[in-house]
C-alpha cells in the first residue's frame, strides 16, 4: 500500500529500488532465514562454527588423518616429546617438511629417556602413503595414510605415551568418541526432555505437577556423585561399545531435566498466546495446534539448550573416564587420554600428555560461542 | 496573553539512530519551548520521535546515538545547555530529579522491585539533600500524602509491585517531585490505566502544577487527553513539529493537513456517530532514512506533486503563537 | 425481537480457582465472569465496556469457547436453528467453529510469525478442509483483497507488516470461514490514533456486506460509541446496565456508567473534564465487596447497597440496570448528541 507512496516520493529511484529488494527479501524471510541473518551476524559464532565442523569431520574420518594405529607402540619410542617438523636441513638446504632421526637415551638425573635429532638422518614426510593397514570405521580394511614419514622415520605430532603409543593418533580417537557422546547424549535428553516436558506441558494439572517434582529431584541430586554411583554399576566384563551406550544413557539421565523445563516453559507459554487461540478458534485439532504453532515456536530454542548442553555431556565424559569409570581401555576418549596424565610427574616431565585437555576446553568455548550466537539469533522477530 | 518567561528551550534538536538498516531519524530537527507554571503538550503516534525528544532532553538515549542541537534550560537567570554535558556527568545527574523529572507508562519500570517505595523516594531525596534519616522518611510520608496516596504511613513500606497501577503511577509522581523540579517531563503516564484512574491522575497532575508552580511536558498519543492537560501542543509526525499553537489553536483552527485529519478521524462521544469515520489512508511510517521532503506527504489528501516532495516545508508563523509546516500557508 | 437474535448468552459464568501450595489446594475463586446474560440480534453489533480486569475479554472468549465455561448457556443460531455452543462435544464444537470468529487485541501476537499472510489467512479454510491449493490461495487471494491488502504480499511473513496491516490480516483470516459472530476483543486498542479510523471503517464495512453480528469488546466509550448499536457496561465480572447506545450515553442509570461517560477526556479544550471523577479502584474479583460491587466507589451509595446486590432489571424498554436506586437517580449523561462541527 505505502510501499508506491514511499516509491512514488523516491529522489533516487534506482537505490529506491535496490533497496526495495533487499527488503522483499527481509520481507518474504521465513523464521530460519531470519535466524541465520542474525547468526551470521555473531562472527565468533560463525567462526567457531566452521572449526567445530572441521573438528567433527577429523573426528569422523580419522583413520585416514593419522599415521598409526591407535593402538601400535612403538617401543623405541617411549614417551617421546613431540616431532618437530623441519623445512630446511642443517645445511640450510630446503628439502621440504621432514623430520629427523632421533636417539634415545637415557637421563641419569631424572631417569627419563630423552630423545635427540640425528641431523645426518632426514626422512621426508610423504602425503597420501601406504602405511599400516586399518580398518576405516571398522569396516573397510585400507592402507592410505594422510601423512607419513619416509622408511625408517617416526612422527608423533603430539609425543607418544609411556607405552610408545602416537598421542596424535590416540587424540583423534579420542575425540571421536568424546564428541559423539555429547551429540548421542544430547539426543537421547532431547527424547527424553520433549517427551516428559511436552507432556507436562500439554496436560498440565496433576501429570505436570509430578513430573515437576521428578525433574527438581533429578536436578538436586549432585552429578558427579550420581554418575560415578551408576557408571560403577556397569558390569566391567561388557564390550567397548556398550560401555560406550551406558555411559552416553546415564549422561543423559541428567540433561533431560533441564530441557524438558525448557519444552514445557515454552509450551505454556505459547499454549496461551493469542495465535494459537486463534488456531483453535479456526478449528483446528491439538495434534495441528502442536505441529503446526507449537513445535516451530519452540524448536529455535531447543537448538539453542541443545547446543549448549552438548559440552556438559563432553565434560561428563571426561571426568567420568578420568575418574576411570567411563570409558574404559582399549577404547580411547579424552578422559581415558587425560587419565594418562593423572600424576604431577607426567604433568611435569611430559606435558605433551595435555593435549587432548586444551581440546576439551577448546570444544566447549566452541560450543559456547555458537550457542552464544543462536540465543541472539533464536527469536529473531524481536 | 501575560509575559511568558521560558523554562527550557529545544533548537534544533537531532537525535538519530545508526542502525544496521539505515539511520533512524527519530528526532529530526524539533525546537520547541517550555514557559514557566505551564503545560506543553506533544502529541503524535508511534515513531513521530515524542519519546525521544523526552529522552534527549535528560540525556537517557543509548549511548550510540548521535545528538546536535541545543535544549537550553533556564535556570536561576543562568542557561545551561544540556545538549553539551556529558551524558552521564555530574552536572547532568543533578539536573535529572533536581530541575528536571520524568514520569514513564510503566511507573514499575522506574522503580526497583527490591526496596519499598518509601525507600526509594527516600533515597531520591538523600541523594540531594544531606538530611537526617528520619526527616526524609516524614517528607517521603508527605509525598504520598500529597500525591493522594491513603494511608501514607503505611503505604510508605510497601514494594512497587503490591500497589495498584493507579497508586504505583501516583508513587512514581511523588518520587518525580521529591525536590520540586521546575520541569516534569510526563510521557504517556496514564495510557496503561483505566478512565477512570486517568482521570484521577490527570486531575491531580493539574493540582500539583497549581500549587507548585512547575511546568510540565506532556507527551501523549491521546487527543483527548491533551486537550484536558496542555495549554500549548505540539504535533509531532515523523520526527518533526508540524504545528504548533496553544490548545485552542490547535483543537479549533488546525492548520496542518494531518492535524485536521488527526482530529477528523477519532471517534467521539458526545458526538453524532457519523456514518463513517475519516480515516487516514497509509501506514504510520518509520524514520529510516526518511526522504527530505515534507513528512505527510505520501497520506496527505492535499498533497501537490512537485511542491510537496520537493523538501521539507518551512515551520512558518500563521498567526501569534501559531505556527504550521506546510507547503500550503507558504 | 427474542427470535432474531443471533447470539443468547445465559447466566453464564466463569470461574478461575486459586490454587496454593503444593498439593494445589483451592482456596478461592476468581469470578471473571459472574453470571452474565446478554443477546445480540442478528446484524447488530454490541458493545461490550468495562475496565482492565472486569471480565470482558474472558466473557468474549467464553462465547466462542476458546475457554470452557464454567457454568451457563451460550445459544447461537444457525441456519434457523439454535445450537447450544456450550453443550457440544470436541468434534461438534469443531465443526461449529466456522460459525463464530474472533479478531485479536494484539496484531503482533495473534499472528504467528512462522508462517506467511497466505498460512495464516488460509489456516481456518485449510483444517476445516474446505478449500486447498489453487482454490486455497485464490480464496485466501479474495479474502486478503477485501480488508484491503495488496494481494501481491501473499507469502509475505507478518514481520512485514505495521499494525494497522496486521490487523486487516487477523479480520480476514477471521471472515475466511464467513462466520455470522465474530467476536471483536479490543481490536483497535493497540493501534495507532490514525489508523483506529481505518479499521473501524473496515469494520463497519464487513459488517454490512456480510451482515456480521459483532460482540465488541472495548475500554474506550468514545469507540464503543461509534460502532455499536447496543452496549453493555461490565464492571467485575457482572453486566450494571444494558440499553440503546444512545440511550445509554444520554440516559445512563447506573452510577459506574455516568462515572464512565464523565471520565472520558474529549478532545476539546473547553469541555474540561467533569467533576464526578470516581475515587478509589477497581476491586480484585477474587475478593469482591459485599452487596453491590460498586458501593466501595459509588457516591450515591446507601445502607443497602452494602448488603445486597442489586439484580439487572429492565427500567426501561431495553434499559436494563443493575442498581438499588437505579428510578430514583437523576443521572448526568453526554450533554447531548450535538452535530458536528467543522473549522
Amino acid at each position: 500500500m505505502t510501499t508506491d507512496a514511499t516509491a512514488r516520493l523516491s529522489s533516487s529511484a534506482a537505490a529506491r529500488a535496490a533497496e526495495t529488494t533487499a527488503e522483499e527479501r527481509y520481507f518474504l524471510a521465513s523464521q530460519w532465514q531470519l535466524m541465520w541473518r542474525k547468526f551470521k551476524r555473531h562472527r565468533l559464532a560463525v567462526l567457531s562454527t566452521t572449526l567445530l565442523a572441521i573438528l567433527y569431520l577429523f573426528a569422523i574420518t580419522y583413520e585416514f588423518w593419522v599415521p598409526y594405529g591407535r593402538l601400535t607402540k612403538h617401543e623405541d619410542y617411549l614417551s617421546a616429546s613431540p616431532s618437530s617438523i623441519h623445512l630446511f636441513d642443517s645445511e640450510g638446504r630446503f628439502r621440504g617438511p621432514f623430520v629427523y632421526g632421533l636417539d634415545g637415551e637415557i637421563d641419569f638425573d631424572t631417569f627419563t629417556r630423552v630423545y635427540t635429532e640425528d641431523p645426518s638422518r632426514v626422512h621426508r614426510i610423504r602425503f597420501f602413503q601406504k602405511g599400516e593397514p586399518y580398518r576405516f570405521w571398522g569396516l573397510f580394511p585400507m592402507e592410505t595414510h594422510f601423512f607419513l614419514p619416509e622408511e625408517g622415520g617416526v612422527i608423533f605430532l603430539f609425543g607418544t605415551d609411556s607405552l610408545g603409543r602416537d598421542l596424535f593418533t590416540r587424540t583423534l580417537a579420542g575425540a571421536r568418541v568424546s564428541l559423539s557422546v555429547g551429540l548421542v547424549g544430547v539426543l537421547i535428553s532431547f527424547i527424553l526432555g520433549c517427551l516428559l516436558g511436552g507432556i507436562s506441558g500439554y496436560f498440565g494439572g496433576t501429570t505436570d505437577m509430578l513430573i515437576q517434582r521428578v525433574i527438581e529431584f533429578v536436578i538436586i541430586i549432585p552429578t558427579i556423585p550420581l554418575w560415578m554411583a551408576l557408571s560403577a554399576a556397569v558390569p566391567p566384563g561388557w564390550s567397548p561399545v556398550k560401555i560406550y551406550f551406558s555411559i552416553t544413557i546415564i549422561l543423559s539421565i541428567i540433561g533431560w531435566a533441564g530441557l524438558a523445563r525448557v519444552v514445557r516453559g515454552k509450551l505454556l507459554e505459547l499454549r496461551e498466546s493469542d495465535f494459537v487461540i486463534a488456531a483453535k478458534v479456526a478449528g483446528s485439532t491439538d495434534m495441528q495446534i502442536i505441529v503446526q504453532h507449537l513445535l516451530p515456536g519452540f524448536m529455535s530454542y531447543l537448538i539453542v539448550h541443545l547446543t549448549l548442553a552438548v559440552p556438559n555431556m563432553i565434560l561428563g565424559e571426561t571426568a567420568l573416564s578420568f575418574l576411570g569409570l567411563g570409558i574404559r581401555a582399549p577404547a580411547v576418549s579424552w578422559g581415558t587420554l587425560l587419565k594418562d596424565a593423572q600424576n604431577v610427574r607426567s604433568v611435569a616431565v611430559q606435558p605433551w600428555m595435555l593435549i587432548p585437555g586444551l581440546l576439551v576446553i577448546v570444544t566447549v568455548l566452541l560450543f559456547n560461542f555458537i550457542g552464544d550466537g543462536l540465543r541472539d539469533a533464536a527469536d529473531p522477530y524481536k | 496573553m501575560e509575559k511568558q518567561e521560558p523554562v527550557l528551550e529545544i533548537r534544533d534538536l537531532h537525535t538519530f539512530f545508526p542502525l544496521e538498516e539505515g539511520m533512524l531519524k527519530a528526532v529530526n530537527g524539533v525546537s520547541l519551548t517550555i514557559h514557566k507554571n505551564r503545560t506543553l503538550g506533544v502529541v503524535g503516534e508511534s515513531g513521530c520521535g515524542k519519546s525521544v525528544t523526552a529522552q534527549s532532553i535528560l540525556r537517557i538515549v543509548p549511548d550510540f546515538a548521535q545528538m546536535t542541537g541545543e535544549i537550553l534550560l533556564h535556570k536561576n537567570g543562568e542557561v545551561i545547555d544540556l545538549a553539551a554535558l556529558a551524558p552521564s556527568g555530574r552536572e547532568i545527574r543533578d539536573i535529572r530529579g533536581r530541575d528536571v523529572s520524568m514520569i514513564f507508562q510503566e511507573p514499575m519500570t522506574a522503580f526497583s522491585p527490591v526496596h519499598s517505595v518509601g525507600e526509594q523516594i527516600m533515597e531520591a531525596i538523600l541523594v540531594h539533600d544531606d538530611v537526617p534519616k528520619a526527616e526524609a522518611r516524614a517528607h517521603a510520608i508527605e509525598l504520598l500524602k500529597l500525591v493522594g496516596i491513603p494511608i501514607p504511613e503505611e503505604r510508605v513500606d510497601a514494594y512497587p509491585h503490591q500497589l495498584s497501577g493507579g497508586m504505583r503511577q501516583r508513587a512514581m509522581i511523588a518520587m518525580a517531585l521529591v525536590l520540586t523540579p521546575m520541569l516534569l517531563i510526563a510521557d504517556e503516564p496514564t495510557t496503561a490505566l483505566d478512565v477512570t484512574i486517568q482521570a484521577q491522575i490527570l486531575r491531580l497532575m493539574k493540582t500539583l502544577q497549581a500549587e507548585m508552580g512547575m511546568s510540565i511536558m506532556f507527551i501523549t498519543h491521546d487527543l483527548g487527553v491533551i486537550a484536558n492537560m496542555a495549554d500549548d501542543v505540539a504535533v509531532m509526525y515523523l520526527g518533526r513539529v508540524v504545528e504548533y499553537g496553544s490548545v485552542r489553536q490547535i483543537f479549533r483552527t488546525p492548520k496542518h493537513p494531518y492535524t485536521q485529519a488527526l482530529l477528523r478521524s477519532i471517534p467521539r462521544t458526545g458526538r453524532r456517530a457519523r456514518v463513517r469515520l475519516e480515516a487516514i489512508e497509509g501506514i504510520v511510517p518509520v524514520p529510516l532514512d526518511p526522504p527530505d521532503i515534507c513528512p505527510f506527504a505520501d497520506r496527505c489528501t492535499q498533497f501537490i506533486p512537485g511542491r510537496c516532495d520537493e523538501k521539507v516545508p518551512d515551520f512558518l508563523d500563521i498567526a501569534s503563537g501559531h505556527s504550521v509546516r506546510c507547503i500550503l500557508y507558504e | 425481537m427474542e427470535t432474531s437474535n443471533l447470539l443468547e448468552v445465559h447466566n453464564l459464568k466463569k470461574y478461575f480457582p486459586i490454587e496454593k501450595g503444593l498439593l494445589r489446594r483451592v482456596i478461592g475463586q476468581v469470578r471473571a465472569v459472574d453470571d452474565v446474560s446478554l443477546s445480540i440480534p442478528a446484524g447488530k453489533t454490541l458493545g461490550l465496556v468495562g475496565e482492565s480486569g472486569c471480565g470482558k475479554t474472558t466473557l468474549g472468549r467464553c462465547v466462542v469457547r476458546a475457554i470452557e465455561p464454567t457454568e451457563g448457556q451460550v445459544l447461537l443460531r444457525i441456519d434457523g436453528r439454535e445450537a447450544d455452543i456450550t453443550g457440544l462435544d470436541a468434534k461438534e464444537l469443531r465443526a461449529t467453529r466456522r460459525h463464530m470468529q474472533m479478531v485479536f487485541q494484539d496484531p503482533y501476537a495473534s499472528l504467528d510469525p512462522r508462517k506467511t499472510i497466505l498460512d495464516i489467512v488460509g489456516e481456518p479454510l485449510r483444517v476445516n478442509k474446505l478449500a486447498r491449493g489453487e482454490d486455497l490461495e485464490q480464496r485466501v487471494r479474495q479474502l486478503v483483497d477485501l480488508v484491503g491488502l495488496d494481494v501481491k504480499y501473499l507469502k509475505r511473513y507478518p514481520h512485514a507488516f505495521s499494525g494497522g496491516q496486521r490487523q486487516r490480516i487477523g479480520i480476514a483470516r477471521a471472515l475466511s470461514l464467513n462466520p455470522s459472530l465474530v467476536v471483536c476483543d479490543e481490536p483497535v486498542s493497540a493501534l495507532d490514533v490514525s489508523v483506529q479510523a481505518q479499521i473501524l471503517n473496515l469494520l463497519q464495512d464487513l459488517q454490512a456486506e456480510f451482515s456480521l453480528t459483532y460482540l465488541f469488546i472495548a475500554h474506550d466509550l468514545s469507540v464503543i460509541q461509534y460502532i455499536s448499536d447496543q452496549v453493555a457496561v461490565m464492571y467485575v465480572g457482572k453486566i450494571v446496565e444494558q440499553a440503546e447506545t444512545e440511550e445509554l450515553f444520554l440516559n445512563p442509570k447506573h452510577p459506574y456508567t455516568e462515572a464512565l461517560i464523565s471520565a472520558i477526556p474529549s478532545p476539546d479544550p473547553d469541555s474540561l473534564l467533569d467533576e464526578i471523577t470516581l475515587e478509589g479502584e477497581v476491586p480484585s474479583p477474587a475478593n469482591p465487596p459485599s452487596g453491590c460491587y460498586f458501593h466501595p466507589r459509588c457516591k450515591y451509595a446507601q445502607q443497602i447497597c452494602q448488603e445486597e446486590i442489586p439484580p439487572l432489571l429492565e427500567s426501561g424498554p431495553g434499559h436494563h440496570v443493575a442498581c438499588h436506586f437505579a428510578e430514583e437517580l437523576t443521572l448526568q449523561g453526554v450533554e447531548d448528541l450535538e452535530e458536528e462541527s467543522q473549522w
